[in-house]
């Protein structure tokens, strides 16, 4: 065994496995002190700035556009966003400040940048945080372009190469040769960067905040990225190489396959016709279901809205998010859930105060039933988003047809409300309820009379029939979702649905599984739903599946 | 000295995309232009001083424009904000 194999963990971004020679990427990191290369009079720094300035953001703008050719609109912006940044007021002020001081440009400009990024690395914002690579970015470009260096890392590649380096830009990614970079790697870096985001755009295996890079005398050596676990392995030995480059070579001709069956209908072999659609969190990712050829929006949280808020979200706010989400899917069927906050997704403004056993507790419907305005809000905003394409309205918690008989009412109020008010809604969108409890799935016979549709929520359905918390390590291995007793619940759900002449889909994670692919189809959910890079691959397990040949004893005994 | 107000009902809030359309507009003005959330306060003009106020959806910010083009630049803000944010 070769000793000198060093295995490192970040957090994966992409998922695949690259295979490259180990390569360092040259950042602007070295000290700006040496050799300043512009450190004329004061005025002629500041001259040579404002120069400087132009000079890059003329570069953002041919990065922008090379991203709207090559990849996309969303990924062009980043560029567009990193010009507004050269040319902003504050870095200008700063830079200036320290020429003021004596400064030579180049660390004038690095201050500036330090500066910035530790004003935004201290914002309580997820989103903000992550800008401070971008201020960081922008200002190392500005030296690097005075140095006359061309840009950070943007030495030519010329062997298949796997690029390590404290921080990754995206101006990096975009200008690198892209059949010659593998993957890539960063001791820091966070998984909603520019960064992450352009490398799930371009495919590119990747890990982030790994830490510590590996020694620099490594350069060279070769170099795998899981992509999958987040791990890196430097100068693996022949075994775990070949092991890499087989798993390499299995997802990459599992990719390929699962490209053919874009297009094509979700269909079993014996031609019994179900809908994959997509669970999603938020409204920009209507992009990625389409992307991934999904039929459309079969989950859609709207958790995001009230958690990334700090206070309830407004009609207003709800109705824009909503009618883009129907608008950007362009007629196919959205699903969208009402709140589910309380459990694990605590809010603070709602102020719910500490459970003892939150799982158990004050939660979605249970809170919406207390404070009926927060419902109120959010159906309205539904309701008039209606409209502008094919919705349906999906509650979660139900445990008793009077719940369910409740929310009706309220949303009948709110539809005789908009009809005064002399506001368009869609009347017929249907009303459905999650089934995610064993008390909902036994008395679904009786919920099937008044809920339009049911949705599986295999998570809670599991966690509260196996009586296993899914967030307790300690009894991971208890949480097993294939439990006869769950599947014997779908079973019966989905025949309750259909004697009620009611649809039924499963939208929890087992959805994705397809090993239950073909009970799934034998018990004849009507759809399912899945995070979009799942999209292909069940729809290949549903074509190659016969249902007619499917065993349901097997599944509901063992 | 012109003074609205303004709620945000994007659920991203004042991000980098919003907070560079506010500066860029606040360029094509004479008038000097703030906006304020809660104590913190920001010139309009710039990018990070405005992704600083860390703003989001039910914020209410309040824009003062001064200067001789002050009705023209708080018109072309508050339709600019009503637009995007």
């Amino acid at each position: 065994m070769d000793e000198k194999m060093i295995t490192l963990r970040g957090k994966p971004v992409m998922e695949g496995i690259a295979i490259g020679i180990l390569r360092f990427s040259e950042a602007a990191e070295r000290s700006a002190e040496d050799a300043d290369p512009c450190d004329g009079s004061a005025e002629a720094r500041k001259d040579r700035f404002f120069r400087l300035r132009d000079e890059v953001a003329a570069e953002c703008d041919a990065l922008a556009r090379q991203a709207r050719a090559e990849v996309g609109a969303a990924e062009a912006e980043i560029f567009t966003t990193h010009r507004l940044m050269v040319l902003d007021g504050d870095l200008e002020d700063a830079v200036l400040a320290g020429i003021e001081a004596g400064l030579g440009l180049a660390e004038a400009i690095r201050q500036a940048g330090k500066g910035l990024s530790a004003m935004l690395a201290g914002m309580e914002d997820d989103y903000l945080r992550a800008r401070a690579a971008d201020a960081k970015d922008v200002c190392d470009r500005l030296i690097a372009t005075l140095r006359g260096e061309g840009q950070p890392g943007d030495g030519r590649l010329d062997v298949p190469t796997v690029l390590a380096a404290t921080d990754i830009t995206p101006a990096q990614l975009l200008r690198a040769d892209r059949s010659l970079l593998m993957g890539f790697f960063t001791a820091d870096g966070a998984t909603g960067s520019h960064t992450a985001i352009l490398a799930r755009s371009l495919s590119l295996p990747s890990a982030v905040a790994v830490g510590a890079l590996p020694d620099r005398s490594l350069e060279g050596e070769t170099v795998i990225v899981d992509g999958f676990t987040g791990e890196i392995i430097v100068a693996p030995d022949t075994r775990t190489l070949a092991l890499y480059c087989e798993k390499q070579a299995a997802f990459k001709a599992e990719r390929q396959l699962e490209e053919t069956f874009r297009g094509l209908a979700d269909c079993t072999a014996d031609g019994y016709q179900i809908q994959v659609v997509c669970n999603i969190g938020r409204g920009e990712e209507a992009a990625s279901v389409l992307q991934n050829d999904g039929g459309g929006v079969g989950l859609f949280r709207s958790e995001f809205l009230y958690l990334e808020s700090s206070d309830y979200p407004t009609e207003e706010t709800q109705y824009r998010v909503y009618r883009r989400l129907l608008e950007d899917m362009g007629g196919r069927p959205v699903v969208i859930r009402t709140m589910d906050v309380g459990a694990d997704k605590q809010v603070g403004y709602f102020g719910i105060g500490r459970e003892e056993n939150p799982a158990l507790g004050y939660r979605s419907i249970r809170i919406c039933m207390d404070r009926p305005e927060i419902l109120t809000t959010q159906l309205r905003a539904l309701y008039r988003a209606s409209v502008f394409g094919k919705l349906s309205i999906l509650v979660p918690m139900i445990i008793s047809p009077s719940e369910l008989s409740w929310v009706r009412r309220l949303s009948e109020e709110v539809r005789d409300e908009l009809r005064a008010e002399g506001i368009a809604y869609d009347p017929c969108v249907p009303l459905g309820i999650m089934i995610e409890t064993p008390a909902a799935a036994l008395i679904s016979d009786l919920l099937a009379q008044d809920a339009d549709f049911f949705s599986i929520g295999t998570n809670d359905l599991t966690q509260y029939s196996l009586a296993v918390d899914r967030q307790n390590p300690r009894i991971e291995r208890l949480y097993d979702a294939h439990h006869p007793a769950i599947l014997r619940m779908i079973a019966a759900v989905a025949e309750n649905a259909h004697r009620a002449g009611k649809k039924v889909s499963v939208c929890g994670e087992l959805a994705r599984d397809t090993s239950l692919t073909p009970f799934f189809l034998a018990v004849g959910v009507d759809s399912l739903s899945v995070s979009p890079p799942y999209v292909l691959r069940l729809r290949r397990a549903i074509r190659e599946c016969d249902r007619s040949r499917v065993k349901i004893e097997e599944f509901l005994n063992t | 000295m012109k003074i609205f107000e303004y709620t945000i009902t994007d659920p991203l809030g004042i991000h980098a995309r919003p907070a560079g359309a506010i500066a860029a507009k606040a360029k094509e003005f004479a008038s000097q232009i703030t906006v304020a959330k809660g104590d913190k306060t920001a010139d309009g003009r710039r990018l990070f001083a405005l992704m600083g106020l860390s703003a989001k959806a039910g914020d209410t910010l309040i824009v003062t424009c001064i200067g001789e083009d002050e009705d023209a630049a708080a018109a072309a803000l508050r339709a600019l904000l009503e637009a995007n944010l």
